[in-house]
This record gives C-alpha cells, structure tokens and sequence, in this order.
C-alpha cells in the first residue's frame, strides 16, 4: 500500500470499543465483525483522514515502541481493512458523501 | 358452530396459540410434554402479544395454514412429525417476537450465582457439554436458546427449559456421567431435559465450545472484541429489537465476562477445566481500569 495515500473509516461501519483497549468493527451490509486487538484498535481511531497511511504507521511506532515489527504489521492492517473495505481512501469517501 | 378449540402456550414470555390440533389422539398432550402446561385458552392474536400456529388436516397430512415467509411448508405425515414442527416452530416464533434485549444461540450453566455461557453452533457440543456439567456442579440454564434480561444495569441469563435434542452417543456419555434426566419427553426419542435447572444469574464468563475427533484440550483466552464476534453472530433475530441495539447489548456482555475458546474431544478434560474457571474468571466490573492500556487513555484524551 503507498504510503502517502489517506484512509478514512467507512461511514458505515460500526465500532465498538472494548474495555480492554480491543474493539470489533461490524459491517453491517457485509453482516461480519473484524476484532481487532489493543494496537488495531488505536490503528482504526487513527484513520479519520487527517494523517496518511505511513504518518500512522509512524505513530504506531513510536507509541509502541516496545512492539516488534509494530510499523510493519500497522501498514499490513492498514492494508487489509482497506482491501476488505473497511477503510477507504479519502477522496473515494469525499465523493461517496458527495453522492 | 362450536369454535376450534386451542391450545396456547407462553413461551418466553410470548404468547403461542395452536389451533387445528385439539382433536388429535396424541397431539395436545405431546404438546404439553414440550411446551409446557396450556394457560387459560383464550383469545390472542398479533395484536395482544401473541402468534396463532393453525394446522390443516389434508387427506393423510397436517399443513401449516398461512406460514410466514421462511416457514417450510412440510407436510406433516405422523403426530410424531407434527409435534416436532409445532415445537421448533413455537419457539422459533417466541423467539423472534420475544421483548428482550437479547436472545443468543448457547448454552448456559450456572455454579454459585454465576453464569457462564457456551455459545455457538450447532453441532458444536454445545448441548452434550451443558449437560455434562452438571457432574461438577454447574446446572444448565439452557442447552441452546438463551434469553437475558435487564437487571440492576446488567444482563442476566434467564434461560429456558425447552428439550435438549440428544443423539444416542450424547446420551450414552451422559449416562456414564451420571447426569439424571427426563424423557424421552412427549415420546419423542432424542427429546430430554434435565431434571434439575439453574436460577438466573448474571454473566462473568463466556467459553466457545468446539468439539473435535481427536483433537487435545486446549482452553484459551480472548479478547473481549473477539468474544462479540462471537456473540453477534450467535444472536437470534429479534422482530422487536433492531440488530445494532443487539449488537450493543452483546458488547456490554462480551465487556463483563471473561472469554474463553475450549476445543476438546476428551469430556473429562473438558469438565476439569471449569473445575478451576470461576478463578479464571475476572471480574471486569472490578478491574476494567486498570485493563486499560495507557494508551488508550492518552489517545482518548488527546
């Protein structure tokens, strides 16, 4: 995934953030849930436009820094809950809410 | 004209009539046997919280007449095939009209006022495990509908006492557990039910139980986000509850108990675990704080 690209989370989608720092997103036109751990959770309330897919990643890192591989696995989370269309990128989902 | 007599039943606190089957031989007492005891038989009707099931005699077979939309249309040769339509098909209607806040597909078993829950598909050994556990102590709520209810801002299993559906192998490893039970109920050979129930009880744990050939016992922890996904997809559809308020309700459940998946074939390594589960179970109500990563609350707050 390039890493300068922005991701926001589908409008959609539903969040439910657990006590335990986890949280479950819930697709409710695909009817399936994603759980995601601590650092997945903190991954998914970063996307909300304003930094790209590596200024995340970066993030991650630093906040975790005592997580290996914590930059990798936050830009292949990344990737997969856009490919599963979880997230979108920004322009897709400035014309969505345009529409 | 004398009118058709009925047969109505409250099953989850939900109102089931049947009607076209008073003059069978066998039918209202195989009825009783599964639904328990008919109440007053008066008037109910969609309106007045209720459903009315009506059977057709045709030539040889039973109909249902009018089903709704996803009920087979099965002819129904014997009494026996009628008993058991009428009986799933009542409490699936009880269920989908039932005005609860959630209704999931599980087990649950209760030892010293807390609940567990082992929900999943079925097939899983959901049913053969809930029975079993009652070898150490832990008495069924239910083998498979599990309705929960509000009390003092907290979800309660309440159960419910409908049969357990058991094969001849389930049976059999029951037997040699011990377990007392009654049936085959309503002369329905695989149809039992325990002959001692739970109280309701709040829940603090849930297990996701999973059957398999061979397989070693293995009893893991999960999250509580892994635990909802679980959940949601075990809960019954609900006419009278939008699914996102369900899906809310399974997370302040999933956010209470402590989460577990069990996969086993050996039943007594199965049983030994819960031996040692209330210890394993943490009370979140207590400790949620402090099981919040620092840096969620730092993310929070900025």
């Amino acid at each position: 995934m390039v890493e300068s690209v922005y991701l926001l989370q589908r409008a959609d989608i539903e969040t439910h953030i657990m006590p335990d720092g986890t949280c479950l997103l819930f697709d409710v036109v695909g009817n399936e849930g994603r759980a995601l751990n601590a650092a997945g959770a903190l991954t998914w309330d970063y996307c909300d436009g304003t930094l790209s897919v590596g200024e995340i990643a970066d993030e991650l890192a630093e906040l975790l820094a005592n997580v290996p591989q914590v930059r990798a696995d936050t830009l292949a989370l990344l990737a997969e809950l856009a490919q599963s269309g979880y997230l979108v990128t920004s322009e897709h989902a400035l014309t969505s809410t345009a529409q | 004209m004398t009118p058709d007599p009925v047969l109505s039943y409250s099953l989850l606190s939900h109102v089931i009539t049947i009607r076209g089957v008073a003059s069978s031989p066998t039918l209202p007492d195989r009825l009783d046997a599964l639904l328990g005891s008919h109440i007053e038989s008066r008037r109910h009707d969609r309106q007045h919280n209720g459903a009315i099931l009506t059977l057709r005699r045709e030539g040889d077979v039973w109909r249902l007449v009018d089903p709704d939309d996803g009920v087979p249309d099965t002819p129904l040769h014997t009494e026996e095939q009628a008993a058991r339509f009428l009986e799933w098909l009542a409490y699936s209607v009880a269920v989908r009209h039932a005005e609860l806040p959630l209704t999931l597909h599980s087990g649950a078993v209760v030892r010293n006022g807390v609940a567990v829950l082992l929900p999943n598909v079925s097939g899983a050994g959901k049913t053969t495990l809930t029975l079993a556990l009652a070898a150490r102590g832990w008495l069924p709520l239910t083998d498979d509908v599990c309705p929960l209810v509000e009390c003092d801002g907290e979800l309660v299993a309440i159960g419910c006492r409908r049969c357990c559906h058991l094969s001849e192998a389930s049976l059999a490893i029951l037997q040699a557990e011990g377990i007392a039970l009654e049936g085959p109920v309503a002369g329905l050979s695989d149809f039992y039910r325990p002959q001692d129930w739970a109280e309701p009880a709040p829940v603090r744990g849930i297990v996701i139980p999973r059957y398999i050939a061979g397989s070693p016992t293995l009893f893991t922890p999960i999250t509580q986000a892994e635990c909802l996904g679980q959940l949601t997809g075990m809960t019954f559809a609900q006419d009278t509850i939008p699914a996102h308020e369900r899906r809310r309700n399974a997370a302040r459940l999933a956010a209470k108990a402590s989460g577990f998946t069990l996969t086993y074939s050996a039943l007594d390594e199965a049983l030994d675990i819960f031996e040692t589960l209330e210890a394993r179970i943490v009370d979140s109500s207590l400790t949620e704080a402090s099981r919040i990563p620092a840096i969620i609350h730092s993310n929070t707050s900025a």
